[in-house]
């Protein structure tokens, strides 16, 4: 080996190593001085920024070339692999900041594109030129807003044919982008889709300024995505669909002023303004074709509600439901489709949902209304929920219900639950001591987006911490497992949910209210003895952590436990499972 | 035959900066030595000796040489019953004895965390009084060290000379690290003006 005479003859890993320690002010200095160092410095640098954006780009560093000056859209999060500079996913939005499309011009060169059909290709094609980056093995696509979709479906075509074997799509759904012949090909052409997103847009008017929008629920056809489920049916574990995305502004003025409450008798969302209701409710009336003796011939079905139309290869991990009408018509979870492979389900504003699961309307017991009354029609605060799960292998359900707040006008009365639902270890791994593990599924696939808004102004003010807590009893289970997540989610952000066996049995329960919040049905029998709790709390002043409390006896039959003592101060919605294990 | 060998890994090692000798190779050179040696009567447990590729001889005691993550491994292939010298066939003399230096100095050092793939910028580049003494020789020299730490998987010593390095890079104008490092600079004017445009929408 010769002797190096400069910094340049050094082996590669001695001059990564070197440029490692190189403070990141010095890296443009670095880039400059040779050919060479430039490329290594070009790699720290965008090192450096994924780690210290925590595993994302800053959206200012990759900026793309509009085509004509007006569309902005741009990769906002490029996952990558360190080194190989091997982009894993990307995660691409509208830009609406005026300082970010001044970017884009300026590193196009102020040129601007015309639009071309090898958008997709140019776009990455920009992101290779500039940063190194190569997208063969890119496993994600997110498409954050449905405005990306509407503006130019081309481009999300184009992108998702570019990139058949992508493993995770999050995509909204507009009329626009399910008009647009090529995405039908393209995501017909997609065969690896491990993880499926989708959050439907429903075309819609609004006659004026403060009118509440007119939904055009006939022209839109799901049936696209359901192709996708079955063109994946074998490499599918994780499906959520929202079935109603809102836009903030719009999801602020419907669902803001309104107090929501649940009938008894059927176990369904009710508000007294009655749209959401409305709108739910036109959800649910849209029926199979062979319901339509009774019901109107032009109402439409957006989804399989039949077993019989579920693949029988498809082997769900995770289902969420949002804002999606279980009706009476539907059945049990086991009729609505194979829950044999389920393991979180996940219903958001889910009408009928104890339907779904098996519940009884007398197996939800408020236990901290305002006069400790089981009266869960009004001012309910806390479900126990004692029914058979579905399957034995269901460890987690999050239900979602509005959260009230009477006091503070400013604030919507009404807070879409989660990300609440939180998988944990199952029988096997525990016993096989695994004390910790990651979940294989991020949380952002089990949990549920939380949208949480006091007024348009405060809009910086949607980071919210939800926790949830999963607990067995230590008197029926010595191998206690205890789940803890705290998710900071927002539109954008998504989090890891760290799963956590201790040791020793635990007795905490998170929530401060219901303390013997038990639940051992004892004619669950052998095989599938869970039972789940959900608590929720609406507040003065937003949302706080948890606080802890002893958990009560397992085995016991669930009561109505007193409310909260001083139970004034705001808490935030969250769930508490509660798994017995009868066995 | 072990002088051939040896140099049949000197030739491979050039023509690679990671070639470090295999095991295989080992075996293949001093075989016939290690089979003479497996007598416990001619075993030394606390000295060893290393052939530098100048062919000088350097006796080491065994845990500063355990330094190097290559001789630890080497010497546990082969039982640790050598009192052969063991070639290093990619450093000289004056560097071997450098690296020895340190490795004296830090024999007592606790064993380097696993390497991990966190942001060593997040790491201190503070050295220590000792090392930045030690550290204070010619560019020749320091790349040397860095290259011989680097076949040795001494990475302590090796993120000492990095460090080294990365602070007479810190602060300095692309000019004049050209300069300090004596680098041609072999961008076209285009290639300039593309980077600069690029660092500046990446310092926004």
């Amino acid at each position: 080996m010769s002797a190096p005479s400069t910094i340049l003859d050094l082996p590669l890993d001695a001059l990564r190593a070197i440029l490692s320690y190189v403070p990141r002010e010095t890296l443009p200095a670095v880039r400059l001085s040779c050919s060479l160092l430039s490329s290594f410095a070009t790699e720290q640098s965008r090192r450096h920024v994924e780690l210290t954006g925590n595993l994302k780009f800053d959206a200012e560093l990759l900026p793309l070339e509009p085509d004509d000056g007006s569309r902005d859209i741009r990769v906002k999060a490029l996952y990558f692999v360190p080194y190989e500079r091997r982009a894993l996913s990307v995660i691409i939005v509208q830009d609406e900041s005026k300082e970010g499309h001044r970017c884009m011009l300026e590193a196009s060169g102020g040129r601007k594109y015309p639009r071309a059909r090898t958008e997709s290709h140019r776009l990455m094609q920009s992101l290779t030129e500039r940063g190194g980056f190569h997208f063969d093995q890119l496993g994600e696509i997110q498409f954050s807003s449905p405005e990306i979709c509407d503006s130019d479906p081309r481009f999300v075509a184009a992108t998702i044919d570019q990139f058949p074997h992508i493993t995770k799509l999050t995509l909204p759904f507009t009329l626009r982008l399910q008009k647009h012949g090529p995405f039908h090909s393209a995501a017909r052409s997609l065969d690896s889709l491990r993880y499926l997103h989708v959050n439907v847009s429903w075309p819609h008017t609004r006659t004026r300024l403060g009118m509440k929008p007119i939904y055009d629920y006939n022209r839109m056809d799901l049936s696209t995505l359901w192709e996708v489920v079955k063109a994946n049916v074998s490499t599918m574990e994780c499906l959520r669909v929202n079935f109603c995305q809102w836009d903030i502004e719009r999801r602020i003025s419907d669902i803001s002023g309104k107090d929501w409450t649940v009938c008894s008798d059927t176990c369904l969302l009710r508000s007294p303004v009655d749209y959401m209701t409305e709108f739910i409710f036109t959800i649910t009336n849209f029926r199979p074709s062979h319901t339509i003796d009774f019901y109107a011939p032009w109402q439409r079905r957006y989804f399989p509600i039949y077993q019989n139309e579920w693949p029988e290869q498809l082997k769900l991990r995770v289902l969420q439901f949002e804002v999606f009408a279980f009706s009476p018509a539907i059945g049990t979870l086991g009729c609505f489709f194979r829950p044999e492979t389920l393991e979180v389900l996940s219903l958001i504003l889910c009408h009928g949902f104890l339907r779904v699961v098996e519940c009884k309307p007398q197996d939800i017991v408020a236990t901290c209304g305002p006069d400790d009354t089981p009266d869960y029609v009004e001012e309910l605060k806390q479900y126990v929920i004692r029914s058979k799960a579905p399957n034995s292998n269901l460890q987690a359900i999050a239900l979602g219900l509005p959260s009230q707040d009477t006091d503070n006008s400013s604030t919507i009365k009404v807070e879409v639950a989660g990300p609440h639902i939180v998988a944990f270890n199952r029988g096997d791994e525990t016993e096989s001591g695994k004390g910790r593990r990651r979940l294989e599924l991020s949380a952002s696939e089990v949990s549920l987006r939380e949208f949480r808004r006091r007024g348009p102004s405060s809009s910086s003010s949607s980071d919210t911490t939800t926790a949830a807590t999963i607990t067995r009893p230590p008197t029926s289970l010595p191998d206690t497992t205890t789940t803890a997540a705290t998710t900071a989610a927002t539109a954008a952000t998504t989090a890891t949910t760290a799963i956590t066996t201790p040791t020793t049995p635990t007795t905490s329960i998170a929530g401060t209210a219901g303390t013997g919040l038990r639940t051992n049905d004892s004619g669950l029998g052998e095989s599938s003895p869970r039972s789940l709790l959900l608590r929720w709390w609406g507040g003065k002043r937003g949302w706080a952590p948890s606080q802890c409390q002893p958990a009560g006896q397992a085995g016991t039959a669930a009561e109505p436990s007193p409310g909260p003592e001083g139970f004034k101060e705001p808490v935030k919605v969250e769930l508490q499972s509660l798994i017995s294990d009868a066995t | 035959m072990g002088l051939s060998a040896s140099r049949q890994i000197e030739t491979t090692a050039i023509s690679g900066h990671l070639a470090f000798p295999t095991t295989a190779q080992l075996h293949h050179i001093n075989l016939p030595v290690f089979r003479q040696l497996s007598t416990p009567t001619a075993v030394n447990m606390t000295n060893m000796k290393l052939l530098s590729s100048d062919n000088v001889e350097i006796s080491v005691e065994k845990d500063v040489a355990e330094r190097s993550v290559l001789i630890k491994n080497m010497l546990e292939d082969v039982g640790e019953t050598m009192d052969a010298p063991i070639p290093i066939p990619n450093v000289n003399e004056a560097v071997l004895r450098k690296v020895i230096e340190w490795c004296e100095h830090h024999r007592n050092d606790p064993p380097p965390p696993a390497d991990d793939d966190s942001d060593s910028r997040k790491k201190s580049t503070d050295i220590e009084e000792w090392d930045q003494k030690f550290m204070q020789v010619d560019q020749e020299m320091l790349f040397e060290i860095i290259l011989a730490a680097n076949y040795l998987d001494i990475k302590p010593l090796l993120d000492v000379g990095c460090k080294t390095v990365a602070n007479m890079i810190k602060g300095k104008s692309p000019e004049e690290i050209r300069k300090t490092f004596n680098i041609q600079n072999d961008f076209t004017p285009e290639e300039e003006d593309q980077i600069r445009r690029e660092n500046e929408w990446a310092e926004e």
